[in-house]
């Protein structure tokens, strides 16, 4: 199920509200673990049970590591593996045969076409960071299986993250506090986050969709910048969004969540933008990658290499196709360069030149990421920059969409921006009066987010290569 | 390391969500939040049960279709594999879309919203001057219409074999005809390419565009396309009658011949449907009648067979899809007689029709000159060939308008291997 439809805001969502909070705090952690299988297993009937095997497999293992203190490497190392073992089988292990197939005398290698249970990128690593965090002795062992299952299973953040790690949420799961104020902040953070996946996302990603379908001959250079371009708006705004309504349930539910963007398309070099961008994602590649590698300790040539690892491994996350990989590496190459140099020449230059040169990078980035028929990419590429752009420099259908879209693409910019958010609480703080419309508003949006879903004929989900 | 995650947490907390949080944990309870929390419970709870009582539909009037019922749990093991193939949810979801309560009102603030933003189309439906609804073509592929018009040629040889002759004739879509009402910069409308494409693909056959016919009196404002609907009127289909018949040498009724009246002002187009937009008025509808129009006796032939006189079938003018009054719609195979004993001195020459819903309102002119077997490749399944034999035709006429060229598979291309 996902937030963005009807069946979750008007079945789930009210049925899973009334029960949350009638009954008494003790087995409200139960609650969530039930409620949100019924969520995973909605849509993945037969998964939810995989999910299941991952709970009680990693619940095991803080178990076993708490009473055997000495074989703690072993037991870590163990759950690390068959964590993994379940991830790449089920994710990767088409990608390699289609790509060993490709060798001569291994053609008989048949794919298994399964499909790839939804989420299951977001809730390993969450399962692994418990595992982790107990044996460094960060977070305690979760004696409850049902407060375990709770972490793991979380409907908020359970299928698009962002990825707790266990030692954020560990008090929580023990005692959280439920109050008016915080329900009120987690729903205006739902109603941003809906807005933005329902009104900005899906519309940004209809004219993605409507720019790349042109055939190359009716393309032209300024219609194939304004297409990626609003698949740049697209991706952020649908996985914000998703991160926002996951931080503002959360919140309702009595858990604070960190956030997990920070204005990427603000940022003045590639690394502000990964710091920015999909913070769970990165922050737990570091913790449990990059460091135990040894980060940049061991010298100039160690820390790239490490780097290097962290990227690929960034990269296929996002999906089992070579695009994500070359993905992955394009900003491992772009990361060594700012650490290298570029990053003091950056510093040194007008603002706006570090948000142009990054904003280029990242949008270049995304054309990588969309396009896993990695030729169809390149010649969109090529059409970007006037090589094979049928259609000239732009035409009148460019113009349309322009003009049709231009209020709606200064709505993306300026929701791009910390300045709406900066405003509203400014606001918010000072007039009293401001927060009754501010309520109001919300209620609106809501109340359009929820036309948008009665009439949608696009409301794609991203994530099923995650 | 510790010195860099510390700065991590800094910058966090720097976030305003956490700044609000703490502020919340302070705070005191504000009336303003009770406020949007009561609203927001309404507006779901409301909803929700507002869903559960109100009774479903079977069929949306407004959007011409059978609406999703509540999807059947019945038959454990059935449901277990609807279930697992995701079959079930995916009905949940069809469910609430259309039943959700005030869909309608829903419908028509999204389409307001899309329009108060200064764009000028809603779900592919651009508007025009003068509440002119078209649905713009998601995209052009010759490849497709080369297809679609390589079965037309094949039909069109089966026809020669047989001895009947074989005309194409092409009506443009209302995207197509709107154009002098789009103001410029207009969207991709492909009309250029699409036109090219037929001509290219039916070059050996006689085939007749009627582009040319159609599009300088619509841009003078004559009603010759819906407003708010994808077809054309009747005056539009006698124009198109009029260049057809005029290829068989054969003078054309003129408008005189005909009683012109207006059956409904209350015609609510599929575009419409499509736009959401309820604040664009209706179409009217008109019926060009003559003495003896109701001596022909029309039969329809899909599941079951159903005979009656004339063309119309006037029980459609108080449903949503008015259109639909003519010849009933969408039927796999229609014929139309002229009753023995009324005037004819001898058997009248023979036509078939393959086409889609744009022949039927032609129908009543062209009835006035052969005996038409009609026929919707989509739905009728036996061999057309047989059929020409069968009856005698003389003529074999396709008539389409260009969005079934260049929309795959509308001329049902698997069937082609059982004609020949």
């Amino acid at each position: 199920m996902v937030f963005s439809s009807l069946e979750f805001l008007f079945l789930y969502l009210p049925v899973v509200l009334i029960i949350y909070f009638a009954v008494p705090l003790k087995i409200r952690n139960l609650v969530l673990l039930a409620v949100s299988l019924l969520f995973y297993g909605w849509g993945e009937p037969l998964y939810v049970f995989l999910m299941a095997g991952t709970i009680v497999i990693d619940y095991a293992a803080g178990y076993i590591l708490e009473k055997n203190r000495q074989k703690g490497k072993l037991v870590v190392a163990v759950t690390v593996i068959i964590n993994l073992l379940i991830l790449g089988f089920f994710k990767y292990y088409d990608f390699f045969i289609e790509n060993l197939r490709l060798i001569p005398g291994l053609s008989s290698l048949e794919p298994l076409g399964l499909t790839l249970p939804i989420g299951i990128s977001f809730y390993t690593f969450q399962a692994l960071s418990y595992v982790i965090d107990v044996y460094r002795g960060d977070a305690r062992v979760q004696k409850s299986l049902a407060s375990f299952g709770a972490y793991v299973t979380l409907f908020p953040q359970l299928i698009a993250g962002p990825i707790v790690r266990y030692k954020d949420v560990d008090d929580q799961l023990r005692e959280r506090e439920h109050n008016v104020t915080l329900f009120a902040s987690g729903l205006r953070t739902l109603i941003a986050g809906l807005s933005k996946k329902v009104l900005l996302a899906n519309t940004a990603g209809a004219m993605w969709d409507y720019f790349s379908a042109i055939p190359q001959d009716e393309r032209t250079v300024f219609g194939a910048w304004l297409g990626i371009i609003f698949y740049s708006f697209q991706l952020y705004f649908d996985f914000s969004g998703y991160s926002d309504m996951a931080i503002g349930l959360g919140k309702m539910l009595g858990f604070t969540f960190l956030e997990n963007f920070n204005y990427p398309y603000i940022s003045r070099s590639i690394t502000d933008f990964w710091r920015r961008w999909h913070i769970s994602l990165s922050s737990w590649f570091r913790e449990y990658l990059y460091i135990p590698l040894g980060g940049n300790r061991n010298g100039a040539l160690a820390t790239y290499r490490n780097l290097l690892v962290v990227w690929l491994c960034t990269g296929f996350w996002h999906g089992a196709s070579w695009n994500y990989i070359l993905w992955g590496l394009y900003y491992f190459v772009l990361l060594s360069l700012e650490k290298a140099f570029m990053g003091k020449v950056l510093s040194r230059v007008p603002r706006a030149i570090g948000h142009i040169y990054s904003l280029f990078f990242i949008i270049i980035g995304w054309l990588l990421f969309v396009s896993e028929d990695i030729g169809a990419g390149f010649i969109y590429l090529g059409n970007m920059f006037g090589n094979g752009a049928g259609a000239g420099l732009y035409g009148g259908e460019f113009l349309y969409q322009l003009l049709r879209n231009l209020p709606f693409i200064i709505i993306l910019v300026l929701a791009s921006t910390p300045m709406p958010k900066k405003i509203f609480w400014i606001l918010y703080e000072k007039s009293s009066s401001f927060r009754w419309i501010g309520s109001a508003v919300a209620a609106a949006l809501a109340v359009v987010c929820i036309a948008f879903l009665v009439d949608s004929t696009y409301n794609p989900f991203l994530y099923f290569r995650f | 390391m510790v010195k860099g995650q510390i700065k991590e947490q800094d910058r966090l907390l720097d976030q305003s969500s956490l700044l609000s949080i703490q502020k919340n944990l302070s705070g005191k309870t504000r009336r303003s939040d009770i406020a949007l929390i009561a609203l927001f419970l309404t507006i779901v709870f409301g909803l929700s049960v507002a869903f559960f009582i109100i009774p479903d539909k079977d069929f949306s009037e407004e959007e011409n279709r059978v609406l999703q019922g509540t999807p059947s749990i019945s038959s454990p093991g059935k449901f277990a594999d609807r279930l697992i193939s995701g079959k079930y949810t995916s009905e949940i979801a069809k469910y609430y879309a259309d039943q959700f309560p005030l869909r309608d009102s829903f419908v028509g603030l999204k389409a307001a919203v899309v329009l108060g933003l200064g764009g000028r189309e809603n779900n592919s439906i651009i508007v025009g001057d003068g509440g002119r609804l078209a649905e713009l073509p998601a995209s052009f592929s010759e490849e497709t219409v080369k297809k679609n018009t390589d079965v037309l040629i094949s039909f069109a040889k089966v026809a020669e074999s047989l001895g009947a002759d074989f005309t194409a004739v092409a009506a443009p879509r209302s995207a197509d005809v709107f154009t002098p009402f789009i103001s410029s910069p207009s969207p991709l409308i492909y009309t250029e390419e699409t036109r090219q494409a037929i001509s290219g693909g039916l070059s050996v056959a006689k085939y007749i565009d009627l582009f040319d016919t159609l599009v300088p009196g619509i841009a003078e404002g004559e009603y010759l396309y819906y407003r708010t609907d994808h077809h054309w009127t009747t005056l539009g289909a006698y124009y198109g009658y009029c260049e057809l018949v005029k290829s068989f040498g054969i003078t054309p009724y003129s408008l005189d011949d005909f009683t012109i009246s207006t059956v409904s002002s209350e015609f609510y187009g599929t575009a419409w449907s499509k736009a959401g937009m309820k604040w664009i008025s209706p179409d009217e509808m008109q019926f060009f009648r003559y003495d003896g129009d109701d001596l022909f006796t029309t039969v329809l032939e899909n599941k079951e067979e159903t005979a009656f006189d004339g063309f119309y079938n006037e029980s459609y003018l108080d449903k949503k899809d008015k259109y639909a009054a003519f010849l009933s719609g969408n039927n796999g195979r229609v014929t139309v007689t002229l009753g023995y004993g009324h005037g004819e001195s001898q058997p009248r020459e023979k036509m078939l029709i393959i086409k889609d819903s744009f022949a039927h309102a032609m129908v009543p002119f062209l009835a006035r000159h052969f005996d038409l077997e009609i026929i919707d490749l989509r739905y009728y399944k036996s061999s057309v060939s047989d059929l020409i034999k069968e009856c005698g035709i003389s003529h074999v006429v396709a008539i389409y308008n260009y969005d079934s060229f260049v929309t795959e598979n509308s001329f049902n291309i698997l069937r082609l291997s059982t004609e020949e």
